[in-house]
Formats: structure tokens, sequence, C-alpha cells
């Protein structure tokens, strides 16, 4: 969903009227779990990126302008808690890796193909991935639930990444 | 170089561990698609095998109302809602008498009140220990003048079922602190009015790190405890009516992050405003799917700051067709209870419902035939709540048109059984909550007759 923004034909920058935090908030979370953010960490990054938004008077041009400046100050924050410079080199080439991958979006395309490759899979399949990412069993439980010994699981999961990154490349080639 | 290259590839499988996470749980709502295989059959017969187990779970937890996993949390029935006591009649237990005569098994809510209805008097200790030593209690309520030894708060700690504990009394961080043990409690209430919480209370709060739910009425709460809740990995619901506090409360309230539900009750606090700029402040929880607003000003051009990520939005002061027309073509939003300004509000209100997706509607003033009829284009709709006309039985009439609720509440004085028993026609009904009928003696006569006339199924909520 886009933000609300303020629209105007002139190319002057325009004030963004922030209402709308929450429709960045997967963006950012993507982001940051891809520059290696810890999981229980990323909600609090995401809020402290929003209220740096909120004290800032900026101004942007347009949606994806203010999209890739929440990730820069969501960037900002993430080195600023490791304090670690050396770890900016690592913070960049994971930002290449998110321009690549999700170009100027938000990366619900992603979500969106990946969404309709898992829809397409096996009941027994989908299940497993369900448990294993939904519920986040374990090998274990996985093991019980499913009949198989836990590297079994193990191999399962990992052609079951493997075919649904597949899937979601090929998608994701014919709508881009 | 290598080491780059291992970095991008870890960076890569991040994101996509994270996109195959929300995918899985975007499809988890979604019913699979058929398929002609054989061993799809299997896996139907381990899921069914999987659903027989949890079912079983859940009616042994719950007979009535459906249990919600904390990681599915729906902000249009969130259980917080109905287990506090302001959305229940509590049984009032004022003697040991009263205590022996429960019956057994699974209780309603209760009530540990003073002897009598005056103010001044102490807890009940001895019917707050009886009630401890009782299975079945998962809701209580203690209230009194005082406090309760420490001991006490020992044996409700003990209690196996308790989940819900509201306390209207003095309670210290020691006795807090006891409440640890309790295996079950979840949800905590402090409503004793102008009871001060303190910042060493607050610590012993976080002992008991599996709260997901707090209502605190009419306490003072300094800032600085405000923000220690932030210390509940689990809180997802906060009810805050009228406590009072200072400058920064704002501040201390955003940083509770993983708040999904959340009820404002200002009132002579903070002088009952609310700005564009308050709203964006609040508007930074990254987590927040539902919010209440009671007694507060908000300018109508401020309303535009909501945030529009909400997916339901109650509002109880009156709103301006603006406001209306503002809310009703939000597209996340799912659930809208609110209150016309005027004659045009409820135009535009009629107007735009039939072109939303809304699941849960209520209002604070009577249904007007025209909104009856915005209503029944609805098809989604399972949570309604309106103020009754004086002939209930025109409205009741109305609402059994409305096939997928699963939720009717509505103020009034109560009706006869025969006039609610048309709300069978309703397929999904799970609850109805009738309220407003104050402390009259109509209702207590005919409670059976009402939970009767609803069938078993139905939860009969009277307060």
């Amino acid at each position: 969903m886009l933000p609300p923004v303020e629209r105007t034909s002139s190319p002057a920058p325009v004030m963004f009227a922030v209402t709308d935090f929450g429709a960045f908030a997967p963006m950012l979370r993507r982001y940051l779990r891809t520059l290696g953010a810890r999981a229980d960490r990323v909600d609090d990054l995401v809020q402290e990126t929003f209220v740096v938004a909120l004290q800032k008077q900026f101004e942007v041009r347009g949606d994806m302008g203010f999209a890739m400046w929440l990730r820069g100050v969501a960037r900002h924050l993430l080195l600023r808690e490791w304090r670690s410079a050396a770890r900016s080199r690592e913070v960049e080439l994971c930002d290449r890796v998110w321009n690549e991958q999700c170009g100027d979006g938000d990366g619900e395309d992603l979500v969106d193909a990946l969404r309709e490759c898992v829809r397409k899979l096996p009941a027994r399949s989908r299940v497993m991935l369900q448990q294993a990412y939904g519920e986040g069993d374990g090998r274990a439980e996985l093991a019980r639930a499913f009949g198989l010994v836990a590297d079994g699981v193990k191999t399962a999961l990992r052609r079951l990444r493997a075919a649904l990154k597949d899937c979601m490349q090929r998608r994701l080639r014919r709508t881009r | 170089m290598s080491g780059d290259v291992e970095v991008e590839e870890a960076a890569r499988e991040r994101l996509f561990d994270v996109v195959l996470a929300e995918a899985v749980a975007a499809e988890r709502a979604s019913p699979p698609a058929p398929r002609g295989r054989q061993w799809a059959l299997v896996a139907a017969v381990l899921l069914a095998v999987l659903v027989t187990i949890g079912v079983a779970l859940l009616k042994a937890a719950d007979s009535r109302d459906e249990a919600q996993d904390p990681k599915t949390f729906d902000p249009l029935f969130p259980r917080i809602e109905r287990e506090f006591h302001f959305d229940r009649l509590c049984v009032q237990v004022r003697s040991l008498e009263r205590v022996r005569q429960l019956p057994e098994g699974e209780l309603p809510p209760l009530a540990a009140l003073p002897r009598a209805p005056n103010e001044g008097l102490p807890v009940p200790v001895d019917i707050v220990d009886a009630l401890a030593g009782r299975r079945g209690v998962r809701s209580l309520c203690v209230a009194g003048d005082s406090g309760m030894p420490v001991e006490s708060w020992r044996r409700i700690a003990a209690m196996p079922d308790l989940e819900v504990l509201t306390i209207c009394c003095d309670i210290d961080a020691a006795c807090m602190r006891e409440l640890r043990h309790a295996p079950r409690l979840r949800a905590l209430g402090l409503e004793k009015a102008k009871f001060r919480i303190s910042a060493e209370l607050m610590a012993a709060l976080l002992e008991l790190p599996r709260l997901d739910s707090i209502a605190l009425s009419w306490q003072e709460l300094p800032p600085s405890a405000l923000a220690a809740l932030a210390g509940l990995p689990e809180l997802r619901s906060l009810y805050l009516e009228k406590c009072s506090t200072d400058p920064g409360w704002l501040d201390a309230l955003a940083q509770l992050r993983t708040l999904r539900w959340l009820f404002l009750a200002l009132g002579p606090w903070k002088n009952g405003v609310l700005t564009a700029e308050d709203l964006r402040r609040i508007g930074t929880l990254p987590r927040l799917e539902s919010l209440s607003l009671h007694a507060v000003d908000i300018a109508a051009a401020d309303y535009a700051a909501l945030p529009a990520s909400l997916q339901m939005v109650s509002l109880h002061e009156p709103v301006p067709a603006s406001v209306v027309r503002e809310l009703l073509t939000r597209p996340k939003l799912r659930g809208l209870c609110l209150r016309c300004a005027d004659p045009e509000a409820e135009s535009t209100l009629c107007e735009l419902l039939p072109t939303t997706k809304l699941e849960r509607f209520g209002c604070d003033t009577g249904v007007s035939e025209r909104l009856w009829d915005a209503l029944g284009h609805l098809p989604r709709l399972r949570h309604l709540s309106f103020r009754a006309r004086k002939d209930i039985a025109v409205d009741l009439q109305r609402v059994v048109g409305l096939k997928a609720l699963e939720h009717v509440g509505f103020q009034a004085s109560v009706p006869a059984a025969e006039t609610l028993g048309c709300l069978r026609d309703l397929p999904q009904l799970r609850r109805v909550v009738i309220s407003g009928v104050g402390d009259g003696t109509e209702y207590r006569a005919d409670l059976v007759g009402l939970q009767q006339a609803l069938g078993p199924k139905v939860d009969l909520i009277v307060h």
C-alpha cells in the first residue's frame, strides 16, 4: 500500500504527511534481517527508525525516496548498535543484496511470488513448511509429526527451500 | 573476495527466510488447494488427527470461549475485551456461605468483595482464602480498602486455573512478587482508584513474564512505571483508563513495542486532548493493530494522523462526516466503532459502508433503517454492537439478517427471552453482550431463561 503522500505536479520537494509508518514496517523488517539484525532486535530498530523519522523535519521526493531514506536510517541505527566500523563493509554488501533482490521496491513482490509457490506445493510439504516456519517447530517435532528421522527433515526442508527459491525467481522474472 | 561472496550469500538466505516466513504466515489462513494425489489423503488424515488433538486440548482449556493462541492475535476479537470485569458481570462473593454455594467445575468470573457495599471496608481475606482453594476459577477480582497479607497472595498464586486477576486493593512489591508462581496468570488489572504504581511495584510485576494483558484504571502512573512494562516480553494488550501521569507518558507508551491492542481513556488526564503529533507518536508502535480512544478530544483535521496500519479503530467521541470518510477509505481497516456527530456524518457512513470489507462495526447510538440497510451489504460482518431502540425486537429482526455475525452486543434493557431467541437463527453466533443494564433487578430474574433462549453454544454476558 502506498503511503499517503501529499501529491503534487511540482518538481519541488514535497513534505511527507507521515501518518502511516506501519505501511513501511514490513519492508524495514525484511531489510534489517537482510542486513543481519537479530530477529529479537528488529522491532526495536524499526520503531527507532520511525522515531527518527518523526523527529526529523525531512523533505522527500515521493514514496520511494522516503522508503530509501528510512532504510538509510535503519542501516545507521544498526551500525550504531553494533558499534563496529568493521562491519560497515558487511552491511554495504548486504545492502547491495537488498537492491539486487528488491530494487526500489519493498520486497512485497517476493512475498507474493513465494506465496504462490507455497500454494502450489503438495499438502504434506505445505504442512511441513507451516510447522517449521509458522509454528517454529524444531527438527525433532517435525520428525515425529511426519514419521521421519531428524536428518530426513533437514534434507526435506533443504529441498523444499531450493525448489521454492527456484520457483520464486522464475515468477519474479516473469512479473518484473 | 570469497568472504564477500559468503556475506552476500548469507544476506540472500536471510532475506529468503524472512520472506518465506511471511508467505507461509499469509498462506496459513487460506484453505489448501484440492489435489488429486493419493498421499494428499495421508496428509489430510495426519492433519485431521492433529486438529482432533488440538480441539480436544482447547475443549479441555475452555469449553465455551475459543482459546486464542497468542501467535494468532485477532484484533477484532481480542481476549482482553471479554476477560476483565469491565466486560463481564462478575459473580459477587461477599460471604463464606456464598463460596460454599458455588458449583463444582469451571466458574464464571468471581469478585471477592467486602461484606457490605460500603467504602472503607477491608478486603475479605477469609473469602479470598476460601476461593483460592477452589478449582475452576479462571478470573478473580479482589477488592477492598486495604491490602492483604502476603500469605493470601501466595494462596492466590497457587490457584491452578487462574488466568485473570483484577486487584482493587493495595498491593506492595513483595506481594506482587508472590504472583510470579501463578502457573497460568496472563492478564492482570490494577484498579484501585488513586493507587500509586511505584517503580518498585512495577519491577516486581516484571517477574510475571507470562502476562500478555494489563489493565490500569484510575491509577497514579508515572511515565517511568509505564515504560517499565516494556520489560514484559509477551505484552500485547494494554487498557489505560483515566490514569494520572506526567509529561513524557507518550514516550513511555511508545516503548511498549509488542503492543497490538491499546485502549486509552484520558478524561481529565492530559486535558483529554490528543494532537496529531501525539497520534503519530502512537503510530510508531510497530505492531499496533487496534486502538480505542475514549474521552479524548481530537481536532477533526488531526484524525488523519491515526496510524493507517490500524485494523480496528474505536472512537467514542462524535466525529464529523470528513472523519467518517477518511476512516472508511482506509484499505487496512477491518473494524470500526464510532459515533456520528450529525446527520451528514451518518449519511456519509451509510453511503460508504457498503464499499468496505468491515468485519466489525459498532456505534454508540441507535441504528437507523438506512444504516441497517448499509450493514446488510457487509457480507463479512462478524461483530456488531449498537444501542438498541426501545422496541428491541425491531432491531433484533434486522440483526438476524446479518448471517455472518459471531458477536452481537447492544445497550438496552434486557429483552424477554422469547425476543432474544430469534438470534438462534444466526448460525455462527457465539457471544451476546447486553450492557448498560446497571444493577436493576429485571435481568437477574431471567438470566437462565435468556441463556436457554440462546442455546448452550452462545456465551451470554450481561453487565
